[in-house]
């Protein structure tokens, strides 16, 4: 954002998508928060800070499906704390999908009640967007659904 | 209808409407034009071509009368209107006049039109009630509620480094209020504008969704 001398606001892509996810609040459907950070330019960045986190569990290659199931619902509960905010729902919700697709990935099966041809919509969705060994789980997941 | 009641209403109400509608749509229409290269076509600068428009077709009684029971964003019916507008200066201007009559009628609207519209509408907007929501924290002593929304939301920034940098004196729970508060000014104002623009006002949600839609590269 610049500020002219007049004091009016001139916004660029990544501040008018902010502050319209920032106006609808709860409203704003998290998938589409994702989608649109991903499409920001340090969105590379941001998905490895967001998964930091998992990054132990993600390289143990004895993790069982039991370890996907309480990452994805700390990844709920955090969700549900974030209370509309849409800068927290983004990264927790890209939580979330990560360990879904993590677990697919795997060979653990679908560990969400919510049905398949969402979660597939979800992967494609999502997938496409990521760094490339994101990308390559998430499309890795997407076969096993 | 705010629209209505100021058309039904007298000079003075009709004067205040020109000018929001000025104010609202000439600069979003003027970015159209010249992405769409609108205003190249007809020989003139974006905001020549736009500026001329909306005088010209503000000033007659009928023009959003007409619109009123369209069906149309108002967005989208100026949008047309302004189409019509270009491929007339093309037709009246003496340079063009020697062309070929067809490459007039070339003038389209472009099948990506509506995105195009609509992303420089999102702009305008959101730049338009940030800059009235500043203004109006900082009249009522609250600026650095502003700042605090802009930290969070904008940049991205969690609320405990917000609070660090406000000193330390409020909570992260005040923050968030704070910041709240902010996001509600801002939400009353684009959902005002909204609904002029012809958006049902139980769909203002959905209308603000296909905003930050049309934003997406």
């Amino acid at each position: 954002m610049t500020d002219l001398p007049s004091g009016g606001m001139r916004m660029g892509r990544r501040e008018v998508t902010r502050l319209l996810a920032a106006v609808l609040g709860e409203d704003a459907a998290p998938m589409d928060l994702v989608v649109a950070r991903l499409h920001e330019a340090d969105s590379a960045r941001w998905v490895m800070d967001a998964l930091v986190p998992r990054s132990e569990l993600m390289s143990r290659s004895g993790a069982r499906r039991e370890d996907f199931v309480r990452w994805k619902d700390d990844a709920k509960a955090s969700f549900a704390h974030a209370c509309g905010d849409p800068v927290l729902v983004t990264a927790t919700f890209l939580d979330y999908a990560t360990s879904i697709a993590a677990a697919l990935d795997r060979g653990h099966g679908l560990i969400t009640s919510i049905p398949a041809s969402e979660i597939v919509g979800m992967l494609d969705r999502i997938g496409p967007l990521l760094p490339a060994e994101w990308r390559d789980m998430f499309a890795r997941a997407r076969q096993r659904v | 209808m705010w629209i209505r009641d100021h058309l039904d209403g007298g000079p003075e109400a009709k004067d205040r409407l020109v000018q929001w509608a000025m104010t609202v749509y000439a600069k979003p229409l003027q970015t159209y034009a010249k992405a769409t290269g609108l205003a190249s076509s007809s020989n003139l600068e974006s905001d020549e071509l736009v500026n001329g428009f909306l005088a010209s077709v503000l000033a007659r009684q009928d023009y959003l009368k007409d619109w009123i029971g369209s069906g149309l964003r108002l967005r989208q019916w100026f949008r047309n209107g302004l189409h019509f507008h270009a491929k007339t200066m093309r037709r009246t201007n003496s340079r063009v006049q020697a062309l070929d009559e067809r490459e007039a009628e070339s003038i389209a609207v472009p099948n990506d039109a509506d995105r195009l519209l609509d992303h420089a509408w999102a702009t305008a907007i959101v730049e338009q009630v940030c800059d009235e929501v500043r203004l109006e924290l900082a009249r009522l002593g609250k600026s650095a509620h502003w700042d605090i929304f802009w930290q969070h939301h904008v940049e991205g920034v969690p609320y405990a480094q917000v609070v660090a940098h406000q000193g330390g004196s409020l909570t992260e729970a005040q923050a968030a209020s704070r910041a709240f508060e902010v996001a509600s000014r801002l939400r009353e104002r684009l959902s005002l504008l909204l609904i002029r623009d012809g958006a049902p006002s139980d769909e203002v949600s959905s209308e603000l969704r296909s905003l930050m839609e049309c934003i997406r590269p």
